[in-house]
């Protein structure tokens, strides 16, 4: 008598592989469902092994981790730009080349400049008080060394009643003698390389600090007219020595 | 095999993630430090709303020097007044498209025996010389004056609709009941903010 066909745990060996058993009987097949199904090729399943699952969370969390942090430095990246421009702070970013920047007022009418200098070259910090005109350099009244690197040029006027008396500092020290008196006459034009963004210049150029013109009052102003300027006031100047 | 190869493959993803988030974890660290060294300089301000105006305070370590981080928003037109006593004022103001940051600062100083004060707000400054024997016989006591800073203890975020006072300086006064007298007030705020205060009956309160 013939017993049932039972489902039997599907264990490989329970059975001659598939390809013992090309020619088997039709008739065969039929009395066994279970012998018919092992000599069809059966289909791939996929089985998860352990230390899959294991590199596939290291995968996971290794670049989760990366994604956070670098969104992390981004941020800061971002806030330190920002903040450096307000805190006006220099930044070098080519050695080769002259970086400076307006460091923020603290004071009514004293301002500075930090500045650094490539190395290999020899400086001068200069200053005139006459034949100032809109882009040309006269003759230096005042000299100074600087040497390459980073120094704090400051500029502090004092305002008297008819003039205005200049000191100028290096790192903190002061100079010169005040350079005075320039008289002032009404109106100023004043302009500045350095600005409150760190920027960089060419070596090939003097670095204005300040270029400061007092208004030609000598003839009387015409009304709608514009303002005629005299060669008169300061002009400090950084230039490499030749 | 294609286990292998997959679990091959798997590793090397795992290790090039461990090492690239190694690599951005090892500049955090200096990252972080150059931040907060910039904060402590010019405050932090985190802008969550960005067409609101931002105050903090930033601590500058002197008594007698206050100053503020400012975020100001895209067409913002501000203006900065102060009032010393009730006397002298002075005004300046700064119009610009786009929205910046900026380092308002005000500070006293008493120089060659005259008590002098320094005003700066983006785009421009003011300098008073001598402030008025009343005003300066009161800050030669300033241990006695109350000071009150605008976003010491927190950030300010204001719509710009009312003008905000920066630094208020105070004698309080002596007999009960009365107003304290003001030495010295700054405020800032938006034209149309001063348009509005202006406009507004005057009180002791300002």
């Amino acid at each position: 008598m013939n017993q049932p066909a039972t489902p039997e745990p599907s264990e490989p060996e329970a059975g001659p592989p598939a390809s013992e058993s090309p020619g088997a009987p039709p008739q065969l097949e039929a009395i066994s469902g279970r012998r018919a199904d092992q000599t069809r090729p059966r289909p791939v399943r996929w089985q998860w092994s352990l230390l899959t699952l294991l590199l596939l969370m290291a995968v996971v969390g290794s670049w989760s981790a990366w994604y956070r942090t670098r969104s992390q430095n981004d941020w800061y990246r971002r806030q330190i730009d920002i903040l450096r421009d307000l805190a006006g702070e220099l930044v070098v970013n080519d050695p080769g080349r002259i970086a400076a920047v307006e460091v923020p007022p603290m004071w009514h009418s004293e301002r500075r400049w930090e500045v650094y200098l490539p190395e290999g070259h020899e400086y001068r910090l200069k200053a005139a008080t006459a034949g100032i005109g809109e882009r040309q350099f006269p003759d230096a009244e005042r000299e100074v060394s600087l040497a390459a690197g980073r120094h704090v040029i400051g500029l502090l006027e004092a305002d008297q009643r008819e003039w205005t008396q200049f000191t100028v500092e290096v790192d903190g020290q002061r100079v010169w003698p005040a350079i005075e008196p320039v008289s002032r006459t009404g109106n100023t034009s004043g302009q500045s390389d350095p600005a409150e963004r760190s920027q960089q210049f060419p070596l090939d150029r003097p670095l204005v600090l300040k270029r400061l013109r007092y208004a030609d009052l000598s003839q009387p102003p015409a009304p709608n007219t514009p303002t005629q300027w005299s060669d008169r006031g300061l002009l400090l100047w950084i230039e490499v020595v030749p | 095999m294609l286990r292998r190869l997959l679990n091959l493959f798997l590793l090397s993803l795992a290790l090039t993630g461990t090492w690239l988030a190694w690599e951005q974890a090892s500049q955090q660290g200096a990252l972080r430090e150059r931040y907060q060294q910039l904060a402590e300089k010019v405050g932090m301000v985190e802008v969550e709303q960005p067409d609101k105006l931002h105050v903090r305070a930033v601590p500058t370590g002197e008594p007698l020097h206050w100053a503020w981080h400012i975020y100001v928003p895209d067409n913002y037109h501000m203006q900065l007044r102060s009032e010393i006593g009730t006397g002298t004022s002075s005004s300046h103001g700064y119009f610009q498209n786009e929205g910046y940051r900026d380092l308002a600062r005000v500070r006293l100083r008493k120089l060659d025996g005259v008590w002098q004060i320094w005003e700066k707000l983006h785009g421009g400054s003011s300098y008073s010389y001598g402030l008025g024997e009343e005003i300066e016989r009161q800050l030669d006591q300033f241990e006695k004056l109350r000071v009150e800073q605008l976003g010491e203890d927190k950030l300010q975020v204001s719509d710009g609709q009312e003008v905000l006072t920066l630094l208020r300086i105070s004698a309080p006064s002596d007999t009960p009941g009365q107003p304290d007298t003001t030495v010295v007030v700054l405020r800032v705020g938006t034209e149309q903010a001063w348009q509005k205060f202006d406009s507004a009956p005057k009180s002791a309160e300002r």
